[in-house]
């Protein structure tokens, strides 16, 4: 009458199973292969058959606009544009003023991510009170628009590169300032107790759950801050530069040479495609193929 | 080569030698009360009592399934008795007070930045072992618990269920001589949580580990008790020690088929009710 039971066998126990989620292809990896997957995503060749069509349609739409609908010296063109962009890079033209604006954007990435990590470990880590007392003032400084204060660092701080790296400050610092601080904050508190279970010293909690636990934050941060960093290095050269993308739009426009302006567009995305994907492989490699948590609000940026 | 403590009568034999935990119970609870007091007020007077003057002992070997509704305390009582929060009043012992202990948690608790055999690597790492040995040892360990497949991949990469046995080769990893288990099947589906259950059952068949389990499934407390203690709702009191004498090895699923199953239900039911 009993049912023959699968487990209840006296000898060895089975403890295999078989287990396992996912697709069974996907062999084990190194955390460098990730990275590289990361590139291959973006150039997987069907994905690429279809975006060729989809930018062999944007490019169609925009020479027959301009034939048909509106006169081309205001929308410019496919070919003209990118005339001029293989015009400016063999003169360099274009990759001066790309590298400066790129310049402006890893220098204020890089300082704002020092300030926004420095501050968002301070406070995340400061009594209730001080949190409430700070957090108004937080608010307002992060809601002002920075647009605004363009201007303001060209009087303080020059035409130069300073003024530039100064707005990119301002708003990268405060996405890694929020990331990091909800890092700090959200320390997962079953993580914790099972480092202390496991009696793990406070240097042992700093190096194993911290630090490793911060710097995913971190990266989401960054992944954010990079595109919103290119864009502040232009607004910044908008308001008042005499080289990079935004001056040499800004230039452009003011000679009603379309051309050159949509040419330091594309150059501007490009640009910030590039760091995008750069950023995100390092994420991947660093934080392993977990989840990304971004604090995402923050990409909707006012500027 | 795999070793882990054995809490059984072994103890016993090899006592009398300096520091060799005394012969007696495993984990002593002594009118043990927690008071969860409201936050920035003082730690007097005020507050929430979870836990009111529990007393009870844990033999070496035994499993020890503590059973209750949902906010009667159960969680809270054993994280005190893990070390991880403060008894307001009483105490409590876990052998000589230098055992090791394991903690296996509700949510997985693995580092999401860690692959799992990097997750249970930490544990030996964290009991004193050298990187090598971590990494050997690590590996090993999941090798024999059916998990090699799983080493390279990060938790969010495997199934709720695979998570929940790199959990537990995490804390077989740290060599516990006692397991405190905090609902660790809860968040599973019925088909996993059975597979897992009995994944665990062979485990402390295998290695007769002192286990401290938490849960508020009377079917699953009787497959897993040598003795089911069963608390009242808040403030979580002892309302009923029940001995469960079905045979071992027992099986997640096919255990509640065996004889004396269903009265052993109605004693837990009639205790609850």
């Amino acid at each position: 009458m009993t049912m023959p039971s699968t487990s209840t066998v006296g000898a060895a126990p089975d403890l295999v199973s078989d287990e396992v989620a996912g697709p069974s292809h996907v062999q084990p990896t190194s955390r460098w292969a990730s990275a590289g997957r990361e590139l291959h995503r973006l150039a997987a060749p069907k994905e690429n058959l279809t975006r060729l069509v989809v930018f062999a349609l944007l490019m169609g739409a925009w020479e027959l606009t301009g034939r048909w609908l509106i006169d081309q010296k205001w929308i410019s063109s496919p070919p003209s544009v990118g005339e001029r962009l293989w015009d400016t890079l063999r003169d360099g033209t274009m990759i001066d003023n790309a590298t400066y604006t790129l310049q402006s954007a890893a220098y204020g990435l890089a300082i704002g991510t020092v300030l926004g990590l420095v501050g968002g470990v301070i406070v995340g880590n400061a009594p209730r009170l001080a949190k409430r007392a700070l957090d108004p003032f937080i608010l307002a400084a992060w809601s002002t628009p920075r647009i605004a204060l363009a201007p303001f660092f060209v009087v303080w701080f020059g035409i130069g590169l300073t003024s530039k790296v100064a707005l990119v400050v301002t708003v990268v610092g405060f996405i890694v300032y929020f990331n990091v601080r909800q890092g700090v904050e959200e320390a997962n508190v079953d993580l914790v107790d099972a480092m202390r279970s496991m009696r793990a010293t406070r240097w042992q909690m700093i190096r194993y759950l911290t630090v490793p636990g911060l710097v995913t934050w971190l990266l989401a941060a960054i992944r954010i801050g990079v595109g919103m960093a290119v864009v502040s290095a232009v607004v910044g050269e908008i308001s008042g530069s005499t080289k990079g993308l935004g001056n040499y739009m800004s230039r452009s426009l003011h000679l009603f040479d379309i051309t050159g302006a949509v040419t330091a567009m594309i150059v501007m995305a490009l640009v910030s495609v590039i760091l995008y994907v750069f950023v995100s492989a390092l994420e991947r490699r660093v934080s392993g193929r977990r989840n990304a948590t971004g604090f995402d609000a923050a990409a909707t940026t006012k500027l | 080569m795999l070793t882990l403590h054995r809490r059984t009568g072994a103890a016993k034999d090899a006592g009398g030698g300096p520091g060799a935990p005394s012969a007696g119970a495993a984990i002593e609870v002594d009118d043990l009360s927690v008071m969860y007091s409201a936050r920035g007020s003082g730690p007097a007077g005020s507050g929430t009592l979870a836990v009111a003057g529990m007393t009870f002992e844990v033999e070496p070997g035994e499993s020890v399934v503590i059973l209750g509704p949902s906010g009667c305390g159960k969680s809270t009582l054993l994280k005190v008795m893990a070390g991880l929060l403060e008894p307001s009043s009483g105490s409590v012992a876990v052998g000589n007070g230098a055992e090791r202990i394991g903690f296996v948690f509700q949510s997985d608790a693995l580092m999401p930045w860690r692959t799992a055999v990097q997750n249970v690597e930490l544990a030996v790492l964290l009991r004193g072992g050298a990187p090598r040995e971590a990494r050997d040892s690590a590996r090993e360990l999941m090798d024999e618990l059916g998990l090699a497949d799983a080493c390279d991949r990060y938790p969010a990469e495997l199934s709720g269920g695979m998570r929940k046995r790199v959990s537990l080769a995490r804390a077989l990893a740290y060599q516990p001589s006692v397991l405190f288990m905090d609902e660790p099947f809860g968040p599973l589906d019925a088909q996993t949580r059975i597979k897992v259950g009995n994944f665990f059952l062979r485990l402390i068949d295998r290695f007769r580990q002192t286990v401290v389990f938490v849960t508020h499934d009377i079917d699953e407390a009787i497959t897993l008790a040598d003795r089911i203690i069963v608390m009242s709702a808040r403030p979580g009191r002892v309302a009923a020690t029940i001995p469960v004498g079905l045979a071992r090895p027992r099986d997640y699923y096919e255990t509640r088929f065996d004889d004396g199953f269903t009265e052993l239900q109605r004693a837990v039911w009639e205790v609850i009710s």
